[in-house]
């Protein structure tokens, strides 16, 4: 399994845009997207239109066909899905059926307490996309490197 | 799916560049699919939540 890069930069404004986002009542999600070029290094955090609650979000139906074709002209893929959850970080059913990618290798953590603590992995949560479609636990210390 | 390279999934959906979803239950002719027209593959629905 490949080390993912994660620009300190990218790591960061994904955690202010979450604490934006959900003010400390709501969920919220973002994208974070790679090159195909070099689809190891995470470039950019995408932060989609959807409505969203204390326990849960969904995202706009045309935002999502929108930016798959956006991704499509820009030679980019989503590398990991990012959302926060309430309480503790796991990844719940309804996150195990109607993630954003259905590709081996994609990734989906999952940041507890609306992102409020500090910019980091810790307490996070990670699950990783098996060939079979199934969801496997990932470590989220040895899967980003955080430079 | 296979054709594309991802996980089989019942909840997987083509979609017109317009955002419309097509129907699964009528064909390709019939759900106005024509040669060289851009779908897109994608959940259905995208969503999550505790």
């Amino acid at each position: 399994v490949s080390t993912v890069r994660l620009p300190w930069a990218v790591l960061d404004g994904s955690f202010g845009q979450l604490r934006e986002c959900g003010a400390g009542r709501a969920e919220c999600v973002l994208y974070r997207c790679a090159s195909l070029d070099e689809p190891d290094l995470l470039t950019r955090a995408v932060h989609p239109g959807h409505r969203a609650g204390y326990g849960g979000y969904e995202v706009d139906s045309a935002w999502v066909t929108q930016f798959f074709l956006d991704l499509r002209r820009a030679r980019e893929t989503v590398r990991v899905q990012v959302h926060t959850h309430p309480g503790e970080a796991g990844h719940s059913w309804t996150d195990d059926q109607f993630y954003l990618v259905s590709a081996a290798g994609f990734l989906s953590l999952v940041i507890p307490g609306f992102a409020a603590g500090p910019a980091g992995l810790g307490g996070t949560a990670l699950v990783r996309m098996q060939p079979d479609g199934t969801w496997a636990p990932g470590d989220p210390e040895e899967t980003f490197r955080v430079e | 799916v296979r054709a594309f390279g991802v996980q089989s999934n019942h909840l997987l959906s083509l979609f017109t560049e317009g955002g419309t979803e097509l129907d699964d239950k009528k064909t390709a002719r019939d759900a106005g699919v024509v040669p060289g027209m851009l779908l897109v593959l994608r959940q259905s629905t995208v969503k999550g939540g505790v």
